[in-house]
């Protein structure tokens, strides 16, 4: 990878030196956010790259940070530090955030350096070695010794931005090793609403499908898919570190057997009379509920955050042809449920 | 699939100090994977292993790269998701 040096710059370099932007947000800025987190984080808005400092003028000796010009990286970073006098070096990373742009490779060395080369050495220290603070989750991504071979001293910040004030402080609690990414129930309910919302789509298509088929043979099935889906989804996701094993289809499978048994108990408890009256409409629910625990966990792998490639890969081999199985079986039992009523 | 070469090892720590889920360990001055069901595959150790003792299989651990990558071969190795793609029509999950 062709990494741009940090080399004495020409007179005629100096003059295409850029400055550094003052970093501010409005009212407008935290609707993008919303509308940026509520759209599955598509990456709708970006942020110019560059430097920017956050205090009332441009401080040399202020920290400086490295993030990614994902609009709502870039807000989440300037709500933590609010009050505080640093620098934040905005790379490209085309809008991708901080995790997923270093898997990806943009969030790099190369994409470093190619900012600290529009504004130079002497714009970022005073010393011999700029001192950049590094997210760590961008260290899929970056080489730190491509860093230090171009002058740059690398330091590993934090992994969650909201323990930046204390790793600037130095009162962090953790050193570097032990500060880990935890999939807490604060990083799951990020995840909650962009799965739910990317997830439903599917289940839209399906209720117009089954309302169609409702009309020519009526099973009384149809809008029912969505809330159905949507809220195994969120048990899915408030359960996550409940459901046994680390294996994301298995906790969809113990999931399910809680909700297929408590749905067995009570129809039982209603009466053995509905159920051989209408078992076509009791399959169906049952190979729909099954299919869904199924493709929601295998779905969820990528939003989670804590997915291993391998054993991913391996679960998804494995199980999504199940999943598609038991949807096939939930299609042949509703048609049979409406043929049949 | 995460493995090690204890003959190029040198003990840094590197490899701990980068790992965003605590997956690593030291043991007899050699680094270890703690579990590997911890381990993202990130590949942030096999990086920033200057000797070359850590080796990553580097992947995306998401169902619609693994579909479009692994199983129907649609998209190259690393391609991912669909986010970062130039339209986001793509549904990506970044």
């Amino acid at each position: 990878m062709n990494i741009p040096s940090l080399s004495p710059l020409s007179p005629a370099t100096a003059l295409r030196i850029e400055a550094p932007r003052r970093l501010s947000f409005g009212m407008r800025d935290c609707l993008k956010a919303f509308h940026s987190w509520f759209r599955a984080f598509k990456r709708t808005h970006m942020i110019e790259p560059g430097l920017y400092y956050t205090g009332e003028r441009y401080d040399i000796a202020a920290p400086l940070l490295v993030t990614c010009n994902y609009h709502l990286t870039v807000l989440s970073l300037w709500r933590c530090l609010r009050g505080r006098n640093v620098r934040i070096l905005v790379i490209d990373t085309d809008g991708i955030n901080v995790w997923c742009s270093s898997g990806k490779g943009r969030f790099s060395a190369a994409a470093i350096m190619q900012q600290v080369a529009r504004y130079g050495k002497g714009m970022l220290t005073r010393g011999e070695k700029i001192d950049l603070i590094l997210p760590k989750l961008s260290l899929s991504g970056v080489k730190l010794s491509d860093l230090r071979k171009q002058g740059v001293r690398p330091v590993v910040g934090p992994v969650y931005a909201s323990a930046l004030p204390a790793f600037l402080d130095g009162t962090a609690s953790r050193d570097t090793a032990a500060d880990i990414f935890w999939f807490s129930l604060k990083d799951r309910l990020f995840t909650l609403t962009p799965s739910l919302v990317q997830f439903a789509k599917y289940f839209i298509w399906a209720a117009a499908g089954l309302f169609l088929w409702d009309l020519l043979f009526p099973t009384g099935i149809h809008w029912q898919v969505v809330p159905a889906a949507l809220g195994y989804g969120l048990a899915y996701i408030l359960l996550f570190p409940l459901l046994p094993t680390k294996k994301f289809a298995v906790k969809g499978i113990a999931l399910f057997a809680i909700v297929w048994a408590a749905s067995s108990a009570w129809v039982l408890f209603q009466g053995t009379e509905s159920l051989a009256s209408e078992p076509y409409r009791y399959l169906f629910g049952t190979f729909f509920v099954f299919g869904t625990a199924l493709f929601f966990s295998l779905y969820y792998t990528g939003n989670s955050g804590v997915s291993n490639y391998s054993l991913v890969k391996r679960e998804i081999i494995t199980w999504l042809p199940v999943s598609a199985l038991s949807y096939a079986a939930a299609v042949v039992s509703i048609i049979l449920a409406g043929v049949m009523s | 699939m995460i493995r090690f070469d204890d003959s190029r090892c040198t003990g840094c720590g590197v490899c701990v100090k980068v790992c965003p889920r605590g997956a690593l360990g030291m043991r007899e001055k050699n680094a270890y994977c703690i579990s590997y069901e911890t381990c993202l595959e990130c590949g942030a150790c096999m990086l920033n292993c200057e000797p070359g003792a850590v080796y990553v299989t580097k992947g995306t651990g998401c169902l619609g790269a693994i579909i479009r990558e692994d199983i129907l071969k649609t998209a190259p190795r690393g391609a991912g998701c669909g986010c970062g793609t130039p339209s986001s029509s793509a549904g990506g999950c970044c």
